[in-house]
């Protein structure tokens, strides 16, 4: 969790399981949707966040830490002496540890991203799991995202023929 | 149909023996939870311990919303939208809506080509299977017995139709995509209507523009126009031409580039005429090279490139670009012998290659010997693929599946 540091505004966010977090402002403004809130001073206590339980509100605090510009986490020095490809690169590899989690954590983080418009999250979940399942076959892809069949055999063959350049 | 056994005539990816394994390992723990699909269990119960582990802590919920899929979705090329809708209804449903199937990202699909004995055709990209669009455009044949597809630019066709051999033709704009299209009105010179050339940028999908100089606009009085027709007036405006001469364009090469709101017209004396969407900047670009021969164009990646083929000699094929767009300055970047390329040793008499496209997304050419053979050649990688075994002078198309601006249909 964040701790306060001297003449950064902070931001209460709250899970509907209870759980507060304390952020510094320009971290919850790597939300839009959060950026909006207290652009339209919505945002003087704490922001009741819904759907997105404490566990995946911290990883998404996480992610943006890491990604906020300027002083994150790391503290300005960072960014000062760091070149720019260097930083970027190391957040590349913190993305990819970041979304090495279990397939219902990142569908979570999905929506929570989706949400939230977080972009650089919502890239990174999404595209991930687009990797995943572009060069499955359906099956796989169906029990990937826990999708049922509800074709007719026949209804089936005639999509999976009109589509068929796409299997090629 | 059983788990693991639907994917049976599917593509080589598709890995039977392993259900889960191509999924990442660590993405495996919770897979299906106890609140979904039962009938998919076999492929859980191997990692049933270690899911009800790791449930403990985790939300039991590994079904994808539908505004995460959505999100998906819009990120995935068409190609996938289309295996997709294979999934389930739902998911037929959602690849198919418009919104979706407009965000998602397009890229070179294939080619509209003459095919002498079989008339108007495509061929897919990856040249297999049944073609993409339908290259009949029957959605038209309804209206008009005449149709000859004279551009492509795209993911739209510059149409002449009629339905009289004998009586005048219209210029049409489709979209054989969502079979939409929008009759344009006569260009207004005098006599039948000029070529013409089609503009249309799908990063600005609610707008096409179609360009008409007068046919032999440098007569004795030296005055010349061009027709500029844009979708979002539905009428043709007549510019003063400010080149110095009269574009020369091979209509035989269909080979003009739609660019930075200006549309390129190589003419055969070596010069490239162009003028923007409103009439206002004209430029003549010096090709690259001095031979009589004229070059053909394309755009890659944002830039002019210009190609011709050597058939005298040993058939080499040189590759410009426009490295520097405002002073018209080519660069040499490729040259290949284009007989390596499709595996032969020589020339034989009367032989003839050419260089019909370029990737507009990535470093691949594509070449034909206008006989028996047509293939890709990615520059990157120096991998050759035949992609139809007959010889095309291909149109490229890229899908779009925005709606055709002003369309009557």
């Amino acid at each position: 969790m964040a701790t306060r540091e001297a003449g950064k505004k902070m931001i209460m966010l709250k899970s509907p399981d209870g759980m507060e977090f304390e952020v510094e402002e320009a971290v919850a403004m790597e939300s839009q949707t959060i950026r909006k809130m207290i652009e339209d001073d919505c945002a003087d206590t704490a922001i009741l966040i819904p759907n997105i339980n404490s566990k995946i509100l911290s990883r998404v605090i996480e992610y943006c830490n890491k990604h906020v510009p300027t002083t994150g986490a790391t503290g300005a020095a960072a960014s000062d002496t760091v070149a720019p490809a260097a930083l970027a690169e190391d957040l590349k590899i913190w993305d990819a540890e970041f979304i090495k989690v279990n397939r219902a954590t990142r569908f979570n983080l999905i929506q929570a991203a989706s949400y939230l418009n977080i972009k650089g999250l919502l890239d990174l979940t999404s595209q991930t799991t687009i990797d995943t399942i572009s060069d499955n076959s359906l099956e796989e892809i169906r029990s990937f995202l826990s999708t049922k069949n509800d074709y007719l055999p026949e209804e089936e063959q005639t999509i999976r023929r009109e589509n068929q350049w796409a299997f090629q | 149909m059983p788990p693991g056994g639907g994917g049976g005539g599917e593509h080589g990816c598709a890995l039977q023996g392993q259900p889960t394994a191509t999924v990442r390992r660590d993405d495996d723990a919770p897979s299906h939870s106890t609140l979904l699909l039962p009938d998919i269990a076999p492929v859980a119960s191997e990692e049933k311990k270690q899911k009800l582990e790791r449930e403990q802590e985790q939300q039991p919920a590994p079904s994808l919303p539908e505004g995460g899929l959505m999100e998906i979705l819009s990120r995935v090329p068409y190609r996938s939208l289309c295996r997709f809708k294979c999934v389930s209804k739902p998911w037929l449903a959602l690849c198919s809506a418009p919104d979706i199937r407009k965000r998602s990202p397009q890229t070179l699909s294939g080619f509209f080509y003459q095919d002498e004995g079989e008339g108007f055709s495509f061929c897919n990209l990856n040249g297999r299977g049944p073609p993409l669009v339908d290259p009949s455009l029957s959605f038209l044949s309804k209206r008009y017995l005449y149709i000859i597809v004279q551009q492509v630019c795209g993911g739209l066709l510059l149409c002449s139709c009629s339905n009289n051999l004998l009586g005048e033709a219209c210029y049409l704009v489709c979209n054989p995509a969502t079979e939409e299209w929008t009759v344009l009105p006569p260009v207004g010179f005098p006599g039948p209507d000029p070529i013409a050339f089609l503009g249309f940028d799908p990063a600005v999908p609610s707008r096409f523009v179609v360009f008409a100089p007068q046919p032999n606009m440098f007569g004795v009085d030296g005055s010349g126009e061009v027709a500029i027709y844009s979708s979002e007036t539905g009428r043709w405006t007549h510019v003063q031409s400010r080149w110095t001469r009269e574009p020369l364009v091979d209509h035989g090469r269909d080979t003009q580039v739609f660019l930075n709101d200006t549309i390129h017209l190589p003419s055969i004396d070596n010069i490239m005429a162009t003028v923007d969407v409103e009439g206002k900047v004209w430029r003549e670009i010096q090709m690259p090279n001095d031979l009589p021969n004229i070059c053909d164009v394309g755009q890659s990646q944002g830039r002019l490139y210009a190609w011709k083929t050597d058939n005298f000699y040993d058939c080499q094929l040189y590759i410009w670009a426009l490295e520097d767009y405002d002073t018209g300055k080519w660069t040499l970047k490729h040259t290949f012998k284009v007989l390596e390329l499709f595996g032969r040793n020589c020339r034989k008499h009367g032989d003839s290659y050419a260089m019909f496209a370029i990737h507009p997304d990535c470093n691949v050419i594509f070449l034909t010997d206008k006989k028996n053979m047509t293939l890709s050649y990615d520059m990157d990688n120096q991998k050759v693929h035949v992609i139809c075994a007959k010889g095309m002078n291909g149109l490229p198309y890229t899908p779009c599946f925005a709606e055709l601006p002003s369309a009557g249909h």
